[in-house]
């Protein structure tokens, strides 16, 4: 019973903070950041968990993983669907690179120390370290759009077309960073020690045939609530079989999305998106709930690690922009420390985290969480202002 | 072909999936089985559609196939841990019935369906338990019973076979798209029983209660504590459904989510005060989440301006909660039990409907009705789903040494009605010259 | 004669638009993309599909279709087919449809000004 009211609870604050949340409100620039990306709704959830309240203790918040089951393939395939190479084309070749660049630089900046801390200060197996420095560093690539879209409406016009492009770099490199923890979830160490390769196929192939599933399910006309049900089915499915076999519904559904973009008819992707648009508010601010109200704030040292990250990722963000920036003609006129307006943190980076606690559970995930966590509060505070800085040309 | 080919993937890739071993993600299976019911359930129902049968047919033999009795993707435990799920279909099913009783149309059919309901409940609960009476052999754990205590069983099971399904009614009107005078009736008798047998089976169990201890006396005052829980149920739902349509009228965003909110509310607050005063309080009051939801809806028919958005908004998000509902129904009936005790269902199920095609004409008959529609009335009342297992459980907790074989027989009854009781219906809907769908 | 101008705020209702248009012998109609008021005074911020804004994908997409028509009296029964394929304007999430009267223009039969 108490599972049954928590978790209409939850429903209901998710249901009307999607009405309030996410907008502009006017509060100075790091703070209205923080509102923007729905920081409030996991400190509702640490406020509901263990650490306070104990509504959302760890019995009810297990019997809740469905949801975040549900949650996490739901975003898989909100990202995926939108990448439709017919579209993508429009977009120049250079800022694609650009965005993959600062992505892979930011994550083997993030990894490599990491990796070095949890197998030698925790010794932690090989394997394991690797994970959860890669997880982290996956988390980190993400660049959000809040902090970006916050400063857009007062951009000089010189400063445009680098508003532009750090706007489609935050729209994409999330794909870098799921793209990757879907290759980590397929590691042997999660699976029975069988080899990693063969976990990436039937990921892979999974993602393929849900994508085909969805596409051939919509081929005929469905009204509204068929479309639900198929949009709703499908992402149940495609994620209950990632998780069933521990791999990430992120990724499976990233693809199967990815298929219907490019396959489905072009009526059946718009009703598929207005689902899916529909329910992404809703959903993410459960998640953030449900995200604190299991995080485990843990010790002073996390504050330590919290550093270590904000610095690393900083600092791979920044030589990511400026290789990145350097490689192009003087001409094109982008500032080369670009990387300064992509440090804002994103969604993705919450799901990633969250998607390795559902198929790891270990203290180890619990600290990358309350690192990524952390890490992506304080980095909040300060994006927009760096972002500001660097669009108006006084870095 | 495409559906019988995309529901051949679907058994392929659950059957691989479950063969391998399982990850640690927990809930992974729930979520998994929901998908693959909402996509087979669509697949299915298409295909019934095209054999012009009603869609929840299809979505009943999904569970069934899906179910712990033939390809067993789930078992019988996943059947329960998706629990949860029915009682919120079921509730918000209530609300959705409760929004399509407009009091207008009602009025002018309020003759026929008071008639039809004394009519069908008087008739249908007689002859079948006349039947159980007279084939008590069929029923070995009734062997050692006294004569008064075979009746009192008898009495059980001629006041289950009253209850009839309004969440497949619903189902099936709306498919059909079905508006007219015998879908009011049809649909008015259905609600209005369904609340009905809740208080018949009070009565009816209590009085098995007071035969089976022999020390016992009929004591008549469980009567007045039903009495107050309904006063109490319809204030309840007259409350939620100002609420509701406060909000519908105020706020635009997410009503549907909010409608089920609002019905999973409603069925843990309900089985939460209950369990909280039986436990403290040492009182037994029951609310009863039917009927609030049903009274909460109806309140937000046709005591606010918001009756057609409400009902839009409960139509956006039905068709999920509907194919996961019959889906789990089916999957949920008990091929086992159907087996060991076919013949007595079979003549129950049998029974059953001549007495409702009989009480229904007469009836329809009693108050002028058109003699069309007296024809085909009992085709429309044929449905029995999950209130009277519901109440069927309540005699295995009372009765444990005997409740498990009634139940038995009570299931098997059920599973033949819900597999013919909205063929039956979607006929006549369309007979009545109602529904919007090709006949 | 006059314009028939037709604000569609539900692009996938395109389809049915033109099919009730050509039904009605509604030819030579002009088909233009756009966006919502509503979306560029939007303060949403979107969290993880902002690639389909960027790509002009996004939601809150308008088509706005355009054509002359000979006959007003045609509207009422325009209204009506539209309805049946499914594009009730009389629903606000639908669009807008109204007709603006011309003053001078070019008739293509005879090729004479008006």
């Amino acid at each position: 019973m108490k599972l049954v009211v928590v978790a209409a609870l939850v429903a209901v604050i998710a249901l009307l903070g999607s009405r309030i949340s996410f907008t502009r409100i006017k509060l100075p620039l790091g703070l209205a950041n923080l509102h923007l990306i729905g920081t409030e709704y996991v400190l509702v959830g640490l406020f509901l968990g263990s650490t306070f309240l104990n509504l959302l203790d760890t019995p009810t918040l297990e019997a809740l993983f469905p949801i975040l089951g549900l949650g996490l393939s739901w975003i898989g395939m909100l990202f995926g669907v939108q990448f439709e190479l017919r579209r993508l084309t429009h977009i120049p070749v250079t800022v694609i690179a650009i965005t993959l660049l600062q992505a892979i630089v930011t994550m083997t900046a993030v990894a490599l120390p990491f990796y070095f801390l949890f197998e030698s200060l925790f010794d932690y197996q090989t394997e394991i370290a690797l994970i959860g420095a890669l997880s982290l560093a996956a988390a980190a690539s993400d660049t959000g759009q809040s902090g970006i879209a916050l400063i857009a409406r007062n951009v000089p016009t010189r400063a445009r077309p680098t508003l532009r492009l750090l706007q489609n770099i935050s729209h994409m490199d999330g794909l870098v960073g799921v793209i990757a923890f879907g290759l980590i979830s397929c590691a042997g160490s999660l699976h029975n020690e069988s080899p990693a390769y063969i976990w990436i196929g039937v990921s892979l192939g999974l993602g393929l045939a849900v994508g085909l599933l969805i596409a051939a399910l919509t081929a005929t006309r469905l009204n509204n609530e068929e479309m639900l049900l198929v949009v709703i089915g499908g992402v149940a499915f495609g994620g209950g079989l990632a998780l069933y076999l521990n791999l990430s519904p992120l990724l499976v559904n990233l693809i199967a999305g990815v298929v219907v973009a490019n396959v489905g008819r072009a009526r059946a992707r718009s009703g598929i998106r207005e689902v899916l648009l529909t329910g992404e508010r809703s959903i993410y601010i459960l998640f953030l709930i449900l995200v604190g109200a299991g995080w485990q704030i843990g010790s002073f040292w996390t504050v330590l690690f919290v550093l270590v990250y904000l610095v690393s990722r900083s600092l791979g963000k920044l030589l990511g922009g400026y290789f990145s920036v350097s490689m192009l003609p003087p001409e094109s006129g982008f500032p080369r420390l670009l990387g300064m307006g992509l440090l804002s943190h994103g969604g993705i980076a919450i799901a990633i985290v969250v998607n390795l606690h559902q198929i790891h559970r270990s203290e180890l995930t619990d600290l990358v969480i309350s690192i990524v966590l952390i890490g992506m509060l304080a980095s909040q505070l300060v994006s927009p202002m760096l972002t500001r800085r660097l669009l108006e040309g006084k870095p | 072909m495409r559906q019988i080919g995309v529901f051949l993937v679907l058994c392929f890739l659950m059957s691989w999936a479950t063969s391998l071993p399982k990850g640690d993600a927990l809930g992974a299976h729930i979520t998994l089985v929901a998908g693959l019911l909402l996509l087979s359930g669509h697949v299915i129902g298409h295909l019934m559609a095209g054999f012009r049968l009603p869609r929840i047919t299809g979505y009943l033999c999904v569970g069934l196939l899906m179910g712990p009795y033939i390809l067993g993707f789930m078992t019988v435990e996943t059947v329960e841990e998706l629990g949860f799920l029915n009682e919120l279909a079921v509730t918000f099913i209530a609300l959705a019935a409760g929004g399509e009783l407009r009091v207008a149309e009602l009025r002018d059919r309020m003759r026929t369906i008071m008639v039809v309901i004394v009519s069908l409940t008087i008739v249908v609960s007689g002859t079948v338990t006349l039947t159980v009476v007279l084939a008590q052999f069929l029923l070995p754990f009734t062997a050692s019973f006294s004569g008064i205590q075979v009746l009192s069983v008898a009495v059980l099971f001629g006041t289950l076979a009253v209850a009839r399904s309004p969440s497949s009614a619903i189902a099936v009107i709306n498919e059909c798209k079905a508006r007219g005078p015998f879908t009011e009736a049809a649909l008015g008798v259905t609600v209005v029983m369904d609340v009905l047998v809740i208080l018949m089976f009070a009565a009816a169990i209590s009085f098995c209660e007071n035969v089976m201890v022999p020390s016992g006396s009929l004591d008549f005052s469980f009567l007045g504590a039903l009495g107050f829980e309904i006063i109490l149920g319809i204030t309840a739902g007259w409350i939620i459904g100002r609420g509701l349509a406060f909000y519908t009228d105020r706020v635009h965003a997410n009503l549907s989510l909010l409608l089920l909110g609002t019905a999973l509310l409603v069925t843990s607050l309900s089985h939460g005060l209950s369990d909280y005063l039986k436990d403290t309080h040492d009182l037994v009051l029951r609310l009863e989440p039917l009927l609030i939801c049903v009274t909460a809806g109806f309140t937000v028919q046709n005591h606010s301006e918001q009756g057609e958005k409400f009902i839009g908004a409960v139509n956006a998000v039905s068709l999920p909660v509907y194919v996961l509902f019959f889906t789990l129904a089916g999957a949920g009936l008990n091929l086992n039990a159907l087996q060991q005790t076919w013949g007595i269902a079979l003549l129950l199920a049998a029974v059953r409907a001549t007495a409702i095609f009989f009480a229904a004409y007469a009836g329809g008959r009693l108050s002028g009705d058109p003699p069309h529609f007296n024809r085909i009335a009992g085709m429309a009342y044929l449905t029995q789903a999950g209130v009277s297992l519901g109440l069927a459980m309540e005699v295995v907790r009372r009765f444990p040494e005997w409740g498990e074989a009634f139940v038995t027989v009570v299931v098997a009854v059920i599973a033949i009605n819900q597999m013919v009781g909205p063929i039956a219906m979607r006929k006549a809907l369309i007979k009545s010259g109602e529904a919007q769908v090709a006949a | 004669m006059q314009i028939l101008l037709i604000i569609l705020y539900r692009e996938d209702l395109l389809d049915e638009v033109l099919t009730a248009l050509v039904e009605m012998e509604i030819s030579g109609a002009a088909v233009l993309e756009g966006t919502s008021m509503e979306r560029v005074l939007s303060e949403d911020v979107p969290i993880f599909a902002g690639l389909w804004d960027a790509l002009g994908g996004g939601g809150g997409q308008t088509r706005l279709v355009v054509a002359s028509i000979q006959d007003p009296e045609i509207f009422d029964p325009l209204l009506q087919v539209l309805k049946e394929e499914g594009a009730d304007f009389s629903n606000p999430e639908v669009g807008k449809i109204f007709t603006v009267p011309i003053d001078r223009y070019v008739a293509h039969d005879s090729g004479e000004q008006s």
